[in-house]
C-alpha cells in the first residue's frame, strides 16, 4: 500500500508544459530552446515535462505574448522586437548597438540589465508573465552582392533591415535603407531588387541569404542587442511547488553554461561553411565599428524613443537609458 | 427600414472593397518605385497588408448575402427536400452560434489590442487597433447577414409545410 | 488512449460530419477548433487563440500577392485577354484531344515561374481557364482536376514561398532547392499532360472535338499563334522585369494585375464602367472568401496540432528501427494523411524539422527529401477534406463550381503524382544533379 501511495505521490508531481516557439529545433536557436528544456528536465529530476510546439505550429512570433498571457500556451519565446509598443522599454536594448563580443559578457549584461532596471521584468509582469530563460544569437553582419570591405562602401546600396533604429543608422551610413517582407529578401538578393542585408549572421546563414549575396562584412562588436527570452505565465508558475520553481533557476544557470559553447562553435562554423562556399568574409575594421556605433543617428534613435516612452506615460526614459548605457558599458569593458 | 439599410451597408462594403484592391496594387507599386529611385517610403507594404485585411472582412457580408461560400452540398442534394431543408437549418443555426462567439472573441482582441497600443514590429510602428476594429464591424455585418439568412431557411421550411398541412 | 489523442480524434470526425452535412467550410474549421481547444486548454484560451487567429493568420506583407493575382484573373477573363489565348491554343492545336487542358498544365508551369504561391495559380486559371474549358465542352470534373492540381506547380518550380520555409526549417540552400525542383515539376507537368491526352482520347467526353477541327491547315495552325502576343508580352515583362531585379515575387501580383488591366484598357471591355466595377468587386468577395477559409483552416490545424498527434505520430516514427525504406514510406503516409486534414504549412512545421535530421541520418540526401516532401506538399493541396487549392479553385472558377466537383476531378491526377513521386524515390539523379551542377 505504501509503494501505491508513493507512485501516485509521485505521478502527482510531475507536470507537463506547453511551449510555443518560431524557430525550428535544429538551428542555433532551436539548440538554445531545446537545451534549456532539457536541463529543466534535468534539474526536475524527470518531473517537469515540456511539450514544445516549433516552427510557429502553434502560434506566430507575435501571438506568442498574448498567448502565454492568456494561457494558449504555459511557456513561450518572445522576441522583443515584435513588441515595439507593449515591451516598449525592453526595446530599448536596440539603441546601443555596440555591445560585448563574448557570450559570457552578453549573457552577464543581460542579467544585470533586469537586476538594475527592475522596470523591465515589470513590463512582462503586466503581461502575465514572468522570464524564465533568456539567451543571445550572434552579432551583426552584413550580406552585399558587391564586394563590402569597409562602411563608406556600403553608401548607396539598397540595404534592407528588419528595426526601424538599424534602418535609421543605415540611413545615417549612406545606405538606402529598404523594407522588405522577410519572404521576399532571398529573391531579392537573387535578382538585385536589393544590394544587400543587415542581420545577425546566423540569420543570415540559416535563410542562404549568404549565398545570393556573398561578400560578407561582419561586425563582431555589433551584438544583436536584445536578449530572446522564455517567459512562463505567472500564474502557471505560482502554481509549481517551490522544488519546481528551483529546478527552473538551475536549469537557467546550467542551460546558459552549456549554450556559451554552442555560440562560439556556431560563429566559428558558420564563417568556415562560407569560407567553403568560396564567400568573402570581411571583419569590420575597429574603426569601422567605431564611426557606426557613434554616427548621429544612435543618439537620435534614443531622442525619438525617449519621446515615444514619454509620450506613452513613461515618467522618465532618461532614467532607463541610463541604466542600459551603464551595464553595456561595463560589459564591454569586463 | 432596417433591412434596407444593411443591405445598403453590404452592398456599399462590397463596392468599396473593391476599389480598396486597386489601392492595394497602387500601395505595392508605389513601394516598388520608390525603392527603384533609391528613396523607398517606410510602412507600405505593411499598409497594403492592413488594406487587404479590410478587403477580406468588410467583404464577408456580401459574399454571405451572395450565400457565396463554399461547402459540400453531396449530402443536402441527396436529402429528401424537406429533410434537406432541416439540415440546412440546423447547419446555419451551427453558424450563427460559433460567429457570434467568434465575433464576442475579435472584439475583446481588438479591446485588448487599442489598451495595449499593439503595434507591428518594422519600419514604423504601425498600431493594429485600427484594423481589427475594421475587422469587427466586417464580422458583425456578416452575423447579420447570416441572421437574415436563417430567417428565410426557417420561412423555407415553414413553406415546405403549409401546403401539406392544408392537403391534410 | 491520452485524452488529447481523443480530442484531435473526436475533432477529426466533428469536422468531416459537419461538412458532410452542408455545414459552411470556415465556419466548420473555426466551430471544432473552438469546440477542441476549449476542452484541451479552457474557455479563456480558447478565445484568446481565435480572437487572435483571425487576425494573424492573414497579416503578412508577402500575403499581399493573393488578392493581386486574383485581381489579374479577373481582368484577364473580363477583358477578352483569356478568350483570346485559348481560342488560339484550341485552334492551333486543333485535334489533338485534351489540347486546352494540355495548356493549361505548361501555362500553370510557365506562370509558377513568377508566382510561388499554388493559392494564387490555382484562382488565376479558375478564373481564366475554367470558363474557356466550358466554353468548348470540357468535361467539369476533368477541367477542375487538371486546374487545380497544375496550380500546384507554382511551390515546385521557383521562385516559391514554401521552398523557402522547409530551407528554414531543413537548414538547406534555399538556390539548391530552387534548382532541384524546375525538374520534378516539369516532369510532372509532362506527366500530366500525357495524361489528359490519354484521357481525353480514350474518352471524348472529357474533352470534345468540335466537328472544324478536323481541317485547320499547319497555316491557319500557325497563324492562331499569333493571337497569345498579348499574353506573350505581358509575361516577357514580368518574367523579364523579376529576373531583372526590378521587383520581387509579391510586386510581380501587382505588375501582373497592371498589365492585364491596361491590356483589357486598350482592348476596349474594361473601359466600360460596369465591366471593371464587375471585375473589382468579384474580385474583391473572391479574396474575402479565400482567406476566410484559410483563416479557419489554420486555426484547425492549431487546434489537431494541440491535441500533439502529429508530434506523437512523429515521436513514433522517429522511434521505430526498421529499414530505412520503411521510415520513408511511413513518413510519406503520415504526410498523406496529414494533409488531407491540415493546412500544409502546419503539416510541415509540425513534423518536417523533427523527421528531416532522422532521414538524413538515415543516408538520404537532404535536398532530395525537401523535394519529396514538397511533392506530398502538392499532394495535400488537392486532397479532401482540407485541400486549399481545391478550395482556392472553387470560390474563383465561378458559381456553378462547388469544391466536390474539384475533389471529383484531382484523383487522376494524384495517380500522376504519386507515378513522379515513385520516380523520383527510384532515381533521385532526377532531382540532385541540377543543383550539383550548379552548386558544386
Ligand atoms: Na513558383
Ligand atoms: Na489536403
Amino acid at each position: 500500500v505504501a509503494l501505491a501511495i508513493g507512485t501516485t505521490g509521485a505521478a502527482a508531481q510531475s507536470v507537463t508544459l506547453s511551449f510555443a516557439t518560431n524557430t525550428a529545433p535544429n538551428n542555433m536557436r532551436g539548440e538554445a530552446e531545446t537545451i534549456f528544456i532539457e536541463e529543466l528536465q534535468k534539474a526536475s529530476n524527470g518531473e517537469i515535462n515540456v511539450v514544445p510546439y516549433w516552427g510557429s505550429s502553434l502560434m506566430e512570433g507575435a501571438e506568442i505574448l498574448g498567448g502565454v498571457r492568456d494561457g494558449v500556451a504555459d511557456m513561450g519565446f518572445i522576441n522583443i522586437n515584435y513588441y515595439p509598443n507593449q515591451l516598449l522599454l525592453n526595446s530599448a536594448y536596440n539603441l546601443f548597438p555596440k555591445g560585448p563580443s563574448t557570450y559570457e559578457n552578453i549573457s552577464w549584461a543581460f542579467d544585470q540589465m533586469y537586476e538594475q532596471v527592475p522596470e523591465l521584468s515589470e513590463e512582462f509582469a503586466g503581461q502575465g508573465q514572468r522570464i524564465v530563460y533568456k539567451y543571445g544569437v550572434t552579432p551583426y553582419a552584413g550580406a552585399f552582392k558587391s564586394p563590402v570591405t569597409k562602411l563608406d562602401d556600403m553608401k548607396n546600396l539598397r540595404v534592407r533591415a528588419a528595426s526601424r533604429w538599424y534602418l535609421n543608422m543605415l540611413d545615417g551610413a549612406g545606405a538606402t535603407p529598404v523594407s522588405m517582407p522577410w519572404g521576399d529578401v532571398y529573391q531579392g538578393l537573387q535578382t538585385g531588387a536589393i544590394d544587400g542585408v543587415f542581420t545577425n549572421i546566423d540569420g543570415i546563414h540559416r535563410a542562404s541569404l549568404d549565398e545570393a549575396a556573398q561578400n560578407i562584412f561582419f561586425m563582431p562588436d555589433l551584438w544583436l542587442a536584445i536578449p530572446f527570452i522564455i517567459t512562463m505565465n505567472e500564474d502557471k508558475y505560482q502554481a509549481l511547488s517551490d522544488e519546481h520553481k528551483e529546478a527552473f533557476a538551475k536549469a537557467d544557470a546550467a542551460a546558459r553554461e552549456r549554450f556559451s559553447a554552442v555560440w562560439d562553435s556556431t560563429i566559428a562554423d558558420i564563417l568556415k561553411a562560407q569560407e567553403d562556399a568560396g564567400y568573402t568574409i570581411v571583419m569590420a575594421s575597429p574603426e569601422d565599428v567605431e564611426a557606426f556605433t557613434t554616427l548621429p543617428d544612435v543618439q537620435k534613435n534614443q531622442e525619438i524613443w525617449s519621446e515615444e516612452a514619454k509620450a506613452a506615460g513613461v515618467e522618465n526614459p532618461e532614467k532607463i537609458l541610463e541604466g542600459f548605457d551603464s551595464v553595456i558599458s561595463e560589459a564591454v569593458n569586463r | 427600414m432596417i433591412a434596407r439599410s444593411i443591405d445598403f451597408a453590404t452592398n456599399i462594403l462590397a463596392e468599396l472593397c473593391g476599389w480598396f484592391l486597386l489601392v492595394v496594387m497602387g500601395l505595392i507599386i508605389v513601394d516598388l518605385v520608390s525603392r527603384a529611385l533609391g528613396t523607398p517610403i517606410y510602412g507600405v507594404s505593411e499598409s497594403a497588408m492592413f488594406v487587404m485585411i479590410a478587403i477580406v472582412y468588410l467583404g464577408l457580408p456580401y459574399a454571405e448575402k451572395m450565400k457565396a461560400h463554399v461547402r459540400v452540398e453531396l449530402v443536402l442534394d441527396a436529402l429528401p427536400g424537406r429533410l434537406s431543408a432541416i439540415v440546412d437549418l440546423a447547419m446555419y443555426l451551427l453558424v450563427v452560434g460559433t460567429m457570434l462567439v467568434v465575433f464576442y472573441a475579435v472584439v475583446i482582441n481588438a479591446w485588448g489590442s487599442y489598451g495595449s497600443r499593439q503595434a507591428i514590429a518594422g519600419p514604423t510602428p504601425l498600431v493594429v487597433w485600427p484594423v481589427k476594429f475594421v475587422m469587427v464591424a466586417g464580422l458583425l455585418l456578416y452575423v447579420v447577414q447570416i441572421v437574415i439568412n436563417v430567417g428565410q431557411a426557417v420561412r423555407t421550411i415553414i413553406r415546405a409545410d403549409a401546403p401539406t398541412a392544408g392537403d391534410a | 488512449m491520452d485524452l488529447f489523442t481523443l480530442v484531435g480524434i473526436g475533432g477529426i470526425v466533428a469536422l468531416l460530419t459537419l461538412l458532410l452535412l452542408g455545414m459552411h467550410l470556415a465556419v466548420t474549421f473555426l466551430l471544432v477548433g473552438l469546440g477542441g481547444v476549449a476542452i484541451l486548454l479552457n474557455q479563456k484560451a480558447a478565445l484568446s487563440l481565435i480572437g487572435e487567429t483571425m487576425y494573424s493568420a492573414i497579416a503578412t506583407p508577402t500575403y499581399t500577392v493573393l488578392p493581386l493575382f486574383v485581381l489579374m484573373g479577373a481582368f484577364a477573363a473580363a477583358s477578352g485577354f483569356a478568350e483570346q489565348a485559348y481560342r488560339s491554343i484550341h485552334k492551333a492545336a486543333a485535334g489533338v484531344p485534351g489540347s486546352l487542358a494540355i495548356a493549361t498544365s505548361f501555362g500553370s508551369a510557365a506562370f509558377a515561374t513568377i508566382c510561388g504561391s499554388s493559392l494564387a495559380t490555382a484562382s488565376v486559371f479558375g478564373r481564366i481557364a475554367y470558363p474557356e474549358m466550358r466554353r468548348y465542352g470540357y468535361d467539369r470534373a476533368f477541367a477542375l482536376g487538371s486546374i487545380a492540381c497544375s496550380g500546384t506547380f507554382a511551390s515546385m518550380i521557383p521562385p516559391s514561398g514554401m521552398f523557402i520555409l522547409f530551407a528554414i526549417f531543413t537548414e538547406t540552400s534555399v538556390g539548391r532547392l530552387f534548382m532541384a525542383g524546375i525538374v520534378p515539376g516539369v516532369i510532372t507537368a509532362t506527366v500530366y499532360a500525357i495524361s489528359m491526352y490519354l484521357r481525353a482520347r480514350a474518352n471524348p467526353k472529357l474533352a470534345p472535338m468540335a466537328p472544324e477541327e478536323k481541317d485547320v491547315s499547319p497555316v491557319e495552325r500557325v497563324r492562331a499563334l499569333g493571337g497569345l502576343w498579348q499574353i506573350a508580352l505581358l509575361g516577357t515583362i514580368v518574367i523579364g522585369g523579376m529576373y531583372a531585379g526590378f521587383f520581387t515575387a509579391t510586386e510581380a501580383g501587382a505588375i501582373g494585375a497592371v498589365g492585364t488591366l491596361l491590356f483589357g484598357l486598350a482592348n476596349g471591355p474594361l473601359r466600360r464602367f460596369a465591366t471593371f466595377r464587375g471585375a473589382l468587386r468579384e474580385s474583391a468577395e473572391i479574396t474575402a472568401m479565400l482567406f476566410f477559409i484559410i483563416v479557419g483552416a489554420l486555426f484547425f490545424s492549431r487546434f489537431l496540432g494541440l491535441s500533439r498527434i502529429p508530434y506523437n505520430l512523429t515521436l513514433f516514427l522517429e522511434s521505430w528501427d526498421v529499414h530505412r525504406h520503411v521510415i520513408l514510406a511511413l513518413i510519406l503516409a503520415t504526410w498523406f494523411v496529414l494533409g488531407m486534414l491540415i493546412v500544409q504549412t502546419a503539416v510541415f512545421a509540425l513534423t518536417l524539422p523533427i523527421l528531416f535530421p532522422i532521414v538524413v541520418n538515415l543516408g538520404y540526401d537532404p535536398i532530395w527529401f525537401c523535394v519529396i516532401a514538397m511533392k506530398m506538399n502538392e499532394i495535400a493541396g488537392v486532397t479532401p477534406p482540407v485541400g486549399l487549392n481545391a478550395f482556392s479553385l472553387a470560390g474563383s472558377a465561378g458559381k456553378d463550381v462547388r469544391v466536390d466537383h474539384v475533389y471529383r476531378g484531382v484523383f487522376p491526377f494524384i495517380l500522376c503524382d504519386l507515378v513522379v513521386l515513385l520516380l523520383l524515390i527510384a532515381v533521385p539523379g532526377i532531382v540532385t544533379f541540377l543543383p550539383n551542377m550548379m552548386f558544386d
